[in-house]
């Protein structure tokens, strides 16, 4: 089952990123037509996020690969933004730096246009870490890190006209499971949700404890959200999210407040 | 003034190398002053801070005023002369790092001995141990410590910052103390191996003995890599200093250590000299460069023989430890 510890020792998640064992982050971005209002600052916090995470694999001798990192859009089809260890990470950084620009161009790779297909995206994700897992392996590594996929999205999953909404949502929920079953010695493939809409009347919720009856969007979100372990809890309050818990899912939905889903990815991302 | 003998070790997380080493160790067996600093991996040049820090308690003696009001300065010397030595890329590079992290941080420990007193000062997660012959092991850091009736040790290492930034500012408190030691250990240790002593001492383990009988930094190294593979010791920079605080007779009966350990580069054997006396610096050391700090690790007597006729009856004044969140 998702989530459920491997060890014997019940510690999941033990395992630090480092040169020895590098961690490994998806985010699926959400490039839907409605995403863009929105896309400017979720640019910038992927590079944000990216020249933190770049950072912390700086060392007196410069870059080590402490943790690679895959960025992919989606809408009625998957775009590769980056595919990066953290050496190319620093590169493609400094490529920006020098020409002035964020890591992704709204206006070309990055451009928001058409559905949310997110069953896609899930799908994509397993193969990513799949092939990232089996790389580890083959690179001689017996203990991998589990590795996190973030999830960034405004809406909720589409799959085509003919299918119904409960289909999607049971497809795309199937498809996140199968994901999240994918699983080092470290434990399972985490998957952390960020869900921003400020134009929806709904109210705001993030890491519930309980399956959300607000709406069916909030519900599925729960369902796809791995729950929080203690690695990342501290993490989580520092980075404001006080009302995290051990066991409470790894999701924000409704939020209207960008700094709460800039936070958000960059905490996801701090392991 | 206590016979002591000292080791030091110190080594790299796994996987990396000698250069990425941002701990630093250094002492002077002539003013019997010792420091650690534990450089924070998420912040802008950790090493050159932790080497600053170290190096600047060394030259203070321990008596000037710690860290100085000239350190900011100091640290922006030994930046901006990094970064002129970088190519472009690498200049670039670190510029992301520094507008990241905006400023360097480590934490650190400093001992003082003076006579049979040994003072120090304490600032976030590396820790100061002190074994008195009474083989209660104490531990000082700037986290809360915990004793259980069976005198086990329980420091919960959080994630709370305490640390000394680059631009002066201290976060968190100062842990200051001090006592009288004639015969026993202190420690001081980064945290990974911190927590790992603890965890081990309170395993029964005897794991002074077995760092103390480990010939040098290359034994270190492999011990380091064992404990790691066993799941016993968490992957970073370890580093530890020895002090073993006995009689002459009792030094007497340690095993010379033959060999010197490499440390970081700025670490060298001192020319010897003659012990000095300290003297109180009125002023704080406004020096920008960095001190050469002495090596360390050979077994040493520092006393004079004159000054073994120290009491059997130790003085130990538990009310000296004066920290905060210490229970039993």
């Amino acid at each position: 089952m998702a989530n459920e510890p491997l060890f014997g020792d019940n510690r999941p998640y033990r395992k630090q990123w480092g040169s020895t064992h590098p961690g490994h982050i998806v985010f699926l971005v959400d490039l839907s037509g409605s995403m863009e209002d929105k896309i400017d600052y979720v640019i910038d916090a992927l590079h944000q996020t990216c020249r933190s995470i770049s950072a912390h694999c700086k060392s007196n001798s410069g870059p080590k690969n402490r943790v690679s990192v895959s960025i992919y859009g989606y809408n009625y089809h998957i775009v590769q933004l980056l595919k990066v260890d953290a050496i190319g990470l620093s590169k493609a950084l400094l490529e920006a730096k020098k020409g002035g620009r964020p890591l992704f161009n709204k206006e070309e790779e990055a451009k928001p246009e058409f559905q949310t297909c997110m069953k896609m995206a899930f799908d994509k994700a397993k193969e990513d870490v799949e092939q990232w897992i089996a790389q580890q392996k083959a690179e001689g590594r017996t203990e991998i890190p589990s590795p996190i996929v973030i999830n960034i999205t405004d809406g909720e999953p589409y799959e085509g006209d003919d299918i119904s909404k409960e289909e999607v949502f049971e497809k795309t929920r199937q498809a996140a499971m199968a994901l999240m079953n994918v699983s080092t010695d470290d434990g399972n493939v985490r998957i952390f949700n960020v869900h921003h809409d400020p134009t929806i009347s709904d109210p705001s919720l993030s890491f519930p404890t309980s399956q959300p009856t607000i709406n069916e969007n909030m519900a599925f979100l729960y369902q796809i959200s791995s729950p929080m372990y203690e690695d990342l809890l501290d993490s989580a309050h520092t980075f404001g999210f006080t009302e995290a818990t051990i066991g409470s899912h790894c999701m924000i939905s409704n939020e209207k407040d960008v700094s709460r889903v800039v936070s958000f990815i960059e905490w996801g991302s701090s392991k | 003034m206590a016979n002591i003998q000292v080791k030091s070790f110190i080594t790299h997380k796994r996987g990396e190398t000698d250069v990425d080493i941002q701990d630093s160790i250094a002492y002077d067996l002539e003013s019997g002053c010792f420091a650690l600093s534990d450089g924070v991996t998420n912040s802008f040049l950790p090493k050159i801070l932790s080497d600053l820090l170290t190096s600047t308690y060394i030259d203070g003696k321990g008596k000037s005023i710690f860290p100085p009001p000239s350190m900011p300065e100091c640290f922006m010397t030994e930046r901006n002369h990094y970064m002129d030595s970088l190519d472009e890329d690498m200049r670039l590079m670190e510029e992301m790092v520094e507008e990241e992290f905006h400023v360097g941080a480590a934490t650190f420990v400093g001992l003082t001995m003076n006579g049979d007193e040994f003072s120090w000062q304490i600032l976030g997660d590396s820790c100061l141990f002190i074994l008195p012959e009474d083989g209660r092991m104490r531990c000082f850091c700037s986290m809360t410590v915990k004793v259980s009736p069976q005198w086990q040790l329980d420091v919960q290492f959080d994630n709370h910052p305490r640390q000394i930034h680059s631009d002066g500012i201290v976060v968190g408190e100062w842990i200051k103390g001090k006592r009288n030691i004639t015969s026993g250990w202190a420690i001081l240790a980064s945290d990974a191996i911190s927590n790992w002593i603890i965890q081990q001492w309170n395993e029964g383990r005897d794991i002074i003995t077995e760092l103390w009988n480990l010939h040098d930094n290359e034994f270190f190294e492999s011990f380091v890599e064992q404990e790691y593979q066993e799941h016993r010791l968490k992957s970073d920079d370890e580093s530890v200093i020895l002090i073993r605080i006995g009689q002459q007779e009792e030094i007497a009966e340690i095993p010379v250590v033959p060999d010197t350990p490499e440390l970081s580069e700025k670490s060298e054997s001192p020319e010897p000299s003659e012990p000095t006396e300290l003297i109180e610096s009125p002023e704080p050391s406004e020096s920008c460069e960095p001190s050469e700090s002495p090596v360390i690790s050979e077994s040493l007597v520092i006393s004079d023989s004159s000054e073994n006729s120290v009491s059997s009856e130790p003085i130990i004044e538990d009310d000296e430890f004066d920290y905060s969140g210490y229970s039993q």
